[in-house]
């Protein structure tokens, strides 16, 4: 028969190391899981051929694998992972790619001056309501993560990454090739 | 006999904003570019003009937004069937009148899918909202919300 101090040590230990593990994973985790539907939700363009307007851009690029990038704001950490997705949508001429501000309509001159001076052709978008909107729910984002990238095929989410950024991006870059080579 | 007479007018109400939106359209491709559409279009327009004079006991409004923005946001008198690749029978929508789907794209992508699946289903009578809530909103048209607990308000 088991000590019961053994059995105390084991429930301890789950509990002492266990517990911040599950609490990190919470913590970096964002996004809908792989294998999820991706709900429409609308957003306000900033830039592109619908600039103004509302679009939706999962029902407008069904057909085709999709990136959606949410980033939590504006700066310079948004404006070196969106250089590098812009270049990746150049590069893939199949894949569509979308990046979606939560911070909000605040950011809208930013995001124009920005696609301005850096030559983007990718549609730079905001939530129309911000942190309140209800993408962050619909979307399962942690909004106090830099960005979370999710890959859509087929209304499928097929790859999902967190925190992305420059040097990391090739990370991005593979799991878009294994996707586009799945398909 | 007077809930015939409503019905006789209200249908013929229907078919006098099917023709005339079929007329328009041929005659100038209407405002918006001309798309080819698997089901006929309705108008943001026309429909407003059927919920305001409360002829819409020949139609059902279906939204196919996701159920969080449903709740947020709706075309008054319009029920909720959410988008899904696959609708999954019963389907609890009358198949004697017309179908009025809707959904937030602006090229009805979700609308005529749902459309396809429900006429799969033996739903005859179909409709797509051309242009979407987006287009509804556009034109500052009033939406309803879902509140717990209350019927579904208006605002404005």
């Amino acid at each position: 028969m088991r000590s019961p101090l053994v059995v105390l040590i084991v429930v301890l230990s789950s509990i002492a190391f266990g517990a911040p593990c599950f609490a990190e994973q919470s913590k970096t985790a964002s996004g809908l899981a792989v294998g999820e539907m991706t709900p429409s939700f609308p957003v306000l363009a900033v830039t592109g051929p619908h600039k103004g307007k509302e679009v939706c851009y999962v029902c407008a690029f069904t057909g085709a694998p999709t990136i959606f990038a949410f980033f939590r704001q504006t700066g310079d950490e948004m404006a070196s992972v969106a250089r590098e997705l812009n270049q990746l949508a150049r590069r893939n001429q199949d894949i569509r790619v979308v990046a979606i501000v939560i911070e909000g309509q605040d950011s809208q001159p930013w995001l124009e001056k920005f696609a301005q001076e850096n030559g983007i052709t990718i549609p730079l978008t905001v939530l129309r309501n911000g942190k309140d909107d209800i993408a962050i729910k619909v979307y399962k984002l942690n909004a106090n993560m830099n960005n979370t990238i999710l890959m859509s095929v087929k209304r499928e989410v097929a790859a999902n990454l967190v925190n992305v950024n420059a040097e990391n991006f090739n990370m991005l870059t593979s799991t878009v090739s294994k996707v586009l080579d799945q398909r | 006999m007077i809930a015939r007479r409503l019905i006789t007018r209200s249908s013929l109400l229907i078919w006098v904003i099917v023709c005339g939106s079929l007329v328009s359209s041929a005659q100038h491709g209407g405002a918006e570019p001309k798309r080819e559409s698997r089901y006929p279009l309705i108008t943001s327009e026309e429909l407003k003009i059927l919920i305001d004079s409360k002829a819409t006991q020949d139609i059902v409004i279906v939204d196919t937004q996701p159920s969080e923005y449903f709740a947020e946001a709706h075309i008054p008198g319009a029920v909720s069937l959410p988008y899904t690749n696959r609708i999954k029978p019963p389907v609890n929508l009358p198949r004697t009148k017309t179908l009025v789907l809707y959904c937030p794209c602006q090229n009805e992508e979700e609308s005529t899918e749902m459309a396809i699946q429900l006429e799969r289903l033996g739903y005859s009578k179909l409709q797509l909202l051309r242009g979407g809530i987006p287009r509804w909103r556009e034109l500052k048209y009033p939406t309803a919300e879902v509140s717990t607990g209350k019927d579904p308000t208006e605002k404005p």
